[in-house]
């Protein structure tokens, strides 16, 4: 059984009471056992923890507690030690408020809060009831594996589910469940919207998409992309999918220009 | 006596035919390389070679490299994928001539088209120029397909990878003393944003105009837009005047 957070969290508790005992400050976050580290970083990541600020670096250490922040035009991908991935999109905030891992049933916990942004959470090896999301005016559970989450300007959340199936818990009250292809939203004042799930608004689509691309084309490609490409035995009726619109289509239509000319 | 007007057309008639008896050669050349050179692994980087282009992050694989005498110089094309699985995620497409010294590139058309998402152009001389703009790609085999679009629907085939109809990306050209060096870097449109259910891209999909209808497909072209200007230095480090 593995228990990092645990670990840390023992380390820091008796860090903490030897402390309090001597009369000195808390435990600097370089005393921390990491949590997962960064596998992408495009233009301006920073985190924070325990009040120290610093720029968040391509395969650098994650920590317990850490704040990430991501700037204009700018996107992070961090990968757990449960290989959950956590992708933030531009001006977003979220800190990894738990990360407890622990194989067995009912050992672990990871939750996530998004404070404003736009992230996507695919969640890792522990089981789906381990994983929860918190933002200002809602928490969603995990029944699945892949979905994106928005806090916009005004506050109001909205998720939308790619993979698996999530439960939206408003903080005004009432749960939702929202499968795989919908939507679902809770106002600024922690109401679950009506007529929800729907399928998502465009602006969604594209908040989500904004991840995917800055992720995508500033550096390798999201597993979690291709693996959304290629499973569920779909990859071969793409493959031909693809290859008869190939064998369809003349290099010369529509607008777009062809490989080489 | 000849006046000084009926010299100078005869200079242009002169120019006019000089650039015909050019630009045949290289449209044809252009269009027929063809040949197989052998695959190879190679790591992206910013460091390329000196006569390489500069390759994204990540592990490419080289799928075509041919290099072919033209009416007064040489034309190379090469091509490279990167694969995530058994999907082709990206390609970077090279085409490079080099003229001998008596023959300059004319200002290239395709530097402008209405088609393209977003263009940026140098502005041109004689024998200098530069232009980047972003667009969809026509992956499309059907009636006379480029070369290009052979060679990678066929490197698809044999090694059973998922290519797609349409990759969207951004084209580099420079020309300098009669060097030109045009370089395409796409990205697999269907992994960017994912198509509708039991459907692929087609390049009617990434038109102008359907990019303008989508705002996630203009999220995806915008993204392509700033990672072109952020990119294009790495390109004039490889051709530069």
């Amino acid at each position: 059984m593995r228990r990092r957070r645990g670990q840390a969290r023992a380390i820091s508790g008796a860090l903490v009471a030897a402390v309090l005992a001597a009369g000195t400050v808390e435990p600097s976050p370089t005393q921390a056992e990491p949590v997962g580290h960064a596998r992408q970083v495009v233009r301006s990541v920073f985190g924070t923890v325990d009040a120290v600020r610093r720029p968040v670096v391509v395969d650098g250490d994650v920590f317990w507690r850490e704040q990430i922040e991501t700037g204009d035009e700018s996107a992070s991908r961090i990968v757990f030690l449960d290989e959950t991935t956590l992708s933030t999109g531009p001006n977003s905030r979220v800190v990894i408020d738990e990360f407890v891992y622990a194989a067995g049933p009912g050992g672990g916990r990871v939750v996530i809060e998004l404070g404003r942004g736009v992230m996507r959470f695919v969640s890792g090896i522990q089981p789906s009831s381990t994983y929860s999301v918190r933002t200002p005016n809602a928490m969603i559970g995990v029944r699945g594996t892949d979905f994106v989450v928005i806090v916009d300007d005004s506050l109001r959340t909205s998720v939308f589910v790619r993979r698996g199936a999530i439960t939206l818990a408003a903080a005004g009250g009432g749960e939702l469940s929202v499968g795989a292809g919908r939507a679902g939203k809770v106002d600024a004042g922690g109401h679950l919207a009506p007529g929800e799930p729907s399928a998502p608004e465009s602006q969604e689509v594209a908040a989500a998409t904004e991840i995917t691309a800055l992720l995508a084309i500033s550096g390798e490609a999201d597993p979690a992309v291709a693996a959304e490409a290629g499973d569920a035995g779909a990859l071969s009726a793409r493959k031909a999918q693809a290859a008869a619109a190939r064998a369809a289509t003349a290099a010369s239509a529509s607008g777009a220009g062809c490989g080489g000319c | 006596m000849r006046t000084r007007a009926q010299r100078w057309r005869s200079l242009s008639l002169a120019a006019i035919v000089a650039s015909l008896a050019l630009g045949v050669p290289l449209l044809l050349a252009g269009c027929a390389v063809d040949d197989r050179g052998p695959t190879a692994a190679v790591t992206g980087g910013e460091a390329g070679q000196a006569a390489e282009p500069p390759l994204p992050p990540g592990s490419w694989k080289t799928v075509h490299r041919s290099r072919q005498d033209i009416p007064h110089g040489v034309a190379q094309r090469a091509i490279w994928i990167s694969r995530d699985q058994d999907v082709i995620d990206r390609a970077v497409l090279e085409f490079a001539m080099q003229l001998g010294r008596r023959w300059e590139f004319q200002p290239r058309q395709s530097c402008a088209s209405a088609d393209y998402f977003s263009q940026v152009t140098g502005v041109p001389t004689v024998d200098t120029g530069e232009c980047w703009h972003v667009r969809a790609v026509n992956l499309g085999t059907a009636g006379d397909p480029h070369p290009v679009n052979l060679i990678l629907a066929e490197f698809a085939r044999s090694h059973d990878l998922y290519l797609p109809a349409v990759m969207v990306g951004v084209r580099f050209i420079r020309y300098h003393e009669g060097r030109l060096l045009q370089l395409d870097y796409l990205w697999n449109a269907d992994l960017l944003l994912p198509p509708p259910p039991d459907r692929v891209w087609t390049p009617a999909d990434w038109s102008n105009d359907a990019v303008a209808a989508d705002p996630a497909k203009r999220t995806i072209m915008r993204t392509l837009q700033r990672w072109g200007q952020d990119w294009e230095p790495k390109v004039a480090a490889t051709l530069p005047f």
